[in-house]
Parts: structure tokens; sequence; C-alpha cells
């Protein structure tokens, strides 16, 4: 049964028009470190703006865009079709249900994200170690992002809208401002990551190693136990909504 | 029905009225359109929800001019917080949210519900209903655009002590203030309309208009202090393409702009724009002339 959850979610995560395009978006960050390379950059100049391509490009645009579609719509339009409730009235653990399909968007996350990160990582300036870095890094943020939007669109029905609401104003303007709101940030717990794993060249966000992870883990076990409870509770009735 | 005794072939009169009232036409068909399309970005006769987004960003874009006026009134001229050059790129980042929010609610469920067909029955060309939903945005944009620039401007008139002398002083400037919100309205309008009238779903078009934006103005960013590509980067951000055509228009450069680490002819910006607002309509005409009704 598991393998037949992983296939119908692999299935409608990925034969869509929209994968092709998420991939585009990944393309996009390979071409700008391409491009940049070709203008013969300085070696110390090159280091500091791919740093800042794959945080702020990486990290901050194309990892919570492909997260908040993958996450939102991996049980979301299960639950916007109403095909949910032939997952349900299956012999399964409701509780599997969710870790399998949280697994599965993780990974096509992931396998949006993080070769795009190390590809242009590597084309853009010549140490490999900042390049890994900010992939672990991705791919570290990316199972916060898709737990959280998973459990988000088990709350509401409009998740995606509120999801991009959520990167664009929170992640994006409010939680790089005060010391305060970066350690409930997504996006400062990935780059914490990646300033730890990525060398010299990596930066400095202001979070601890260990704090960020902690934070991490913990804003990720709490949204898989909220959306295990929402789909827990979610009653099947006579016809589908 | 109980069935009374009529003769065989009565058509009953079952009380349809005919309508004698005045007709409208085109015109009226389009204002109407452009008035629905208003009352749908703002979120007038619908839950507070839908307002939240609209009012929220108007009510942001117009905060800074407000407590700029406040502070000249308070503190007399010690302070110069806004000008009104650059109060459009301060509040840049709200535009992208105001038209990823609102853009799609005018055209996607259109599509996507297939109820076209109901428009182009009235009175009404596939060129007019385009031309009435970009209307209606360019309208609700300028209360982003021009609404808080104007502010500040009356606030700067009122807050001297001189008002006539004030207004002779500051009437040099309305030009720059109305053109510059004229045309960030319309490309941001045209731009807008033109991506989400590709998308499938309102949230999918939110998405695509938000992808365009952030990536434009993260690469635009890092590339403008990328040694060779200063000159290339503002090109990248369609809201520092904008602020180009401001200044080779009206004058007065922003210094967080990228435009200002570029060295290209002004005039390039006023070019780009239009290409920007021409492929948009490019794209509107071919999206609309394909839709079979």
């Amino acid at each position: 049964m598991t393998v037949a959850l992983v296939s119908i979610t692999l299935r409608a995560l990925l034969n869509r028009r929209r994968t092709l395009l998420l991939a585009l978006l990944g393309a996009l960050l390979v071409v700008v470190a391409v491009i940049y390379r070709l203008g013969n950059p300085t070696a110390a100049e090159s280091v500091e703006v791919t740093r800042r391509l794959l945080a702020n490009f990486g990290i901050g645009v194309l990892l919570p865009l492909v997260a908040v579609i993958v996450g939102t719509s991996a049980l979301g339009s299960e639950l916007d079709d109403g095909t949910i409730v032939y997952l349900l009235a299956k012999p399964v653990a409701r509780w599997r249900i969710v870790l399998v399909k949280l697994v599965v968007a993780w990974l096509v996350t992931c396998v949006l994200v993080a070769p795009a990160i190390v590809i242009a990582g590597v084309i853009g300036q010549e140490d490999p170690q900042l390049a890994i870095g900010y992939a672990v890094a991705s791919i570290l943020g990316a199972l916060e992002y898709t737990a959280m939007f998973m459990a988000l669109s088990l709350l509401t029905s409009r998740a995606l809208i509120i999801g991009l609401a959520y990167v664009v104003v929170w992640e994006g303007v409010v939680a790089g401002l005060f010391s305060g709101t970066r350690a409930v940030s997504v996006r400062q717990h990935a780059l914490a990551v990646a300033e730890s794993f990525g060398g010299a060249g990596a930066g400095d966000a202001g979070l601890a190693f260990g704090f960020a992870v902690a934070a991490g883990a913990a804003v990720t076990m709490a949204a898989i136990a909220l959306a295990i409870r929402r789909l827990e509770t979610v009653e099947l009735r006579g016809e589908t909504t | 029905m109980s069935a009374s005794p009529e003769a065989a072939g009565t058509i009953y009169d079952i009380g349809y009225r005919h309508y004698d009232g005045p007709r409208l036409g085109r015109r009226g068909a389009v204002m109407a359109v452009v008035g629905a399309g208003l009352r749908a970005i703002f979120g007038l006769g619908r839950s507070g929800r839908s307002k939240v987004i609209p009012w929220g960003t108007l009510i942001l874009a117009t905060m800074p001019a407000i407590v700029a006026v406040a502070i000249r009134v308070l503190a007399g001229d010690l302070i110069e917080l806004y000008s009104y050059d650059s109060y459009l790129w301060q509040i840049g980042a709200l535009l992208p949210i105001f038209v990823a929010a609102q853009a799609p609610e005018l055209v996607v469920n259109d599509i996507r519900h297939r109820v076209l067909p109901l428009y182009f029955s009235r009175p009404m060309s596939r060129f007019d209903y385009v031309a009435a939903k970009l209307g209606a945005l360019s309208l609700a944009l300028l209360s982003l655009t021009l609404l808080p620039v104007l502010v500040l401007f009356t606030g700067r008139v009122l807050a001297g002590d001189d008002v006539v002398g004030a207004i002779s002083n500051e009437a040099g400037t309305l030009p720059a203030i109305v053109g510059t919100g004229l045309i960030h309205a319309l490309v941001l309008a045209s731009l807008g309309l033109a991506i989400c009238s590709l998308a499938a779903r309102r949230a999918y078009a939110a998405g695509a208009v938000l992808a365009v934006f952030l990536i434009g103005s993260v690469v635009g960013e890092i590339l403008a202090e990328a040694g060779g590509f200063a000159d290339v980067a503002p090109f990248l951000n369609p809201l520092a393409i904008m602020d180009g055509t401001r200044q080779w228009l009206f004058g007065g450069s922003v210094a967080e702009s990228p435009v200002r680490a570029a060295d290209v002819p002004l005039a390039l910006y006023g070019l780009a724009t239009l290409a920007v607002t021409l492929g948009a309509w490019a794209v509107l005409a071919f999206r609309y002339r394909r839709i079979s009704v």
C-alpha cells in the first residue's frame, strides 16, 4: 500500500505542466550563474556573488516557491478533488498517509531544487564546498517547508495563496528585519546550515547552527503532528465535498 | 400544475416581461465590466477576508506619506523622509503583492469556468473585454502608485505657513507625480494581466506574478553589484525599468535603485518599458484570440 501511495502521489505531483515550469525556475538559477561566470569575474568577487545568488535566489526564492506548490498539493489536491476519501477508506493508518506523502513531497522538492543549487554553485565559483553547503541547507529547508505547507493545506482550502503570502511577507520581508523574527524563519534556519557546511565563503546570517537545527526540527515535528492530527479528525461523510 | 380547459395549441402567458428601459450598448457593457472589476479588486460586497490584502497594501502604501506629513507638521522642515521621486521605489515591494493577489480575481475564473461566452453575447468584443479588465486593474493600481504621493503632496502644500506660495512652489512636481503614477499603474496592470491570463488557477497565477517580480528583483540586485553586469541588472527587474523611465522623463535618481549603478542612456529604460507593455498586450491578444467561445 505504501508503494501505491508513493506512486499516486508522485504521479499527481509530476504529471503536470507546472513541474516543467518549476524545473525551468531551477534552470534559470543555473543560467544566471553561467552568464555571470562568462563575464570572467575575479575569484574573490565570484565567491561573494555566487553566495548571494545561492542564498537570495536559491534558498530565498526557488526553494520556498517549489516547496509551497509541491507541499500544498501533495495532500491538498486530493482534498480539493475529493479523492482523499478513497485513501481514507483503505485500511491504512492516517499518520502513514501523511508521512508517506510528506516524504514524497520532500523528495520531489529536493530533486527540483538541490541539483540546481549544486550546479549553479559549482559553475559560479571555484570552491565546491560552498555549493554543497547550500545544497544541504536546501534539503533540510525543503523538509521544514513541505511539512509546514502540508499542515497548512489541511487547515485551509486556500493553502497555496496563504502559503505564498507567508513566503513573500514573512520570509521575504519581516524575517530579515529583526533578530527576534529571524529565529522563526525557515530561510534563516537554512542559511545557518549553509554557513556551517559551506566553508569560508559562506557568510554569516547571525543564527547559531545548533539553534537553527533545533528550531527547524521543532517546527517540522510540530507541523507533522498538526497534519496528522488534522487528517485523523477528518470524518468520512456520505457525500464527497 | 392543474390543468384548465384551454384550446389546444394555446401559448400560455406565464408573465415574462419585456425590457423597455434604455439600452446602454457597448459603452455601458464596458463600464459595467470596469465597475465589477473594481469591486472585485477591492473586495467590495465580499467577505472581510477578501478585503485584507487590497486594503492592507493600500494602507501600508499610504502610511509612509501620512507619517511624513505628520512629522513635517510637528517638526517642520527638519527631516525629509520621502521625496516624490523615491516614494514608489520605497513602497515597491507592495506593488507585486497587490497585483499578484488581485489581478487573478479579474481574469482567471472567467476562463476557468468558461463564462466568456456570457460576456461576448453582449455588445462587447474581445478587445473591449481585455481593455475593460486592464482599465479596472490600472485604476485600482493608481490607488497605490498615485494616491500616496498625492497625499504627500497635499500634506506638503497644507503644512506650510503660506499655502498659496507652497502651491506655486510644489505645482511644478505635479506632472512628474501624475505621469509616474500612470506609467507604473498601466505597466504593472498589463504585465500582471498577461501573466494571469495564461494561468489555469488563481493560486498559480498569483505564484507566477510573484515569481516574475521576486526573481527579477533578486537577480537584478545581485548582478548590480557584480562588476561587469551593472548595465544589464536594472533590465531584469520590472520595477527598476519603470524607475529608469521615470528618471528619463522627469529626472531625479533614487539611491537604492540599480538604475543609478548602471551606465546606459536613460532612453533605453523608456524603450524597455514600451517593450514590456507591448509584449504583455501581445500575450493578451494572442491568449484571448485563441480562446474559443
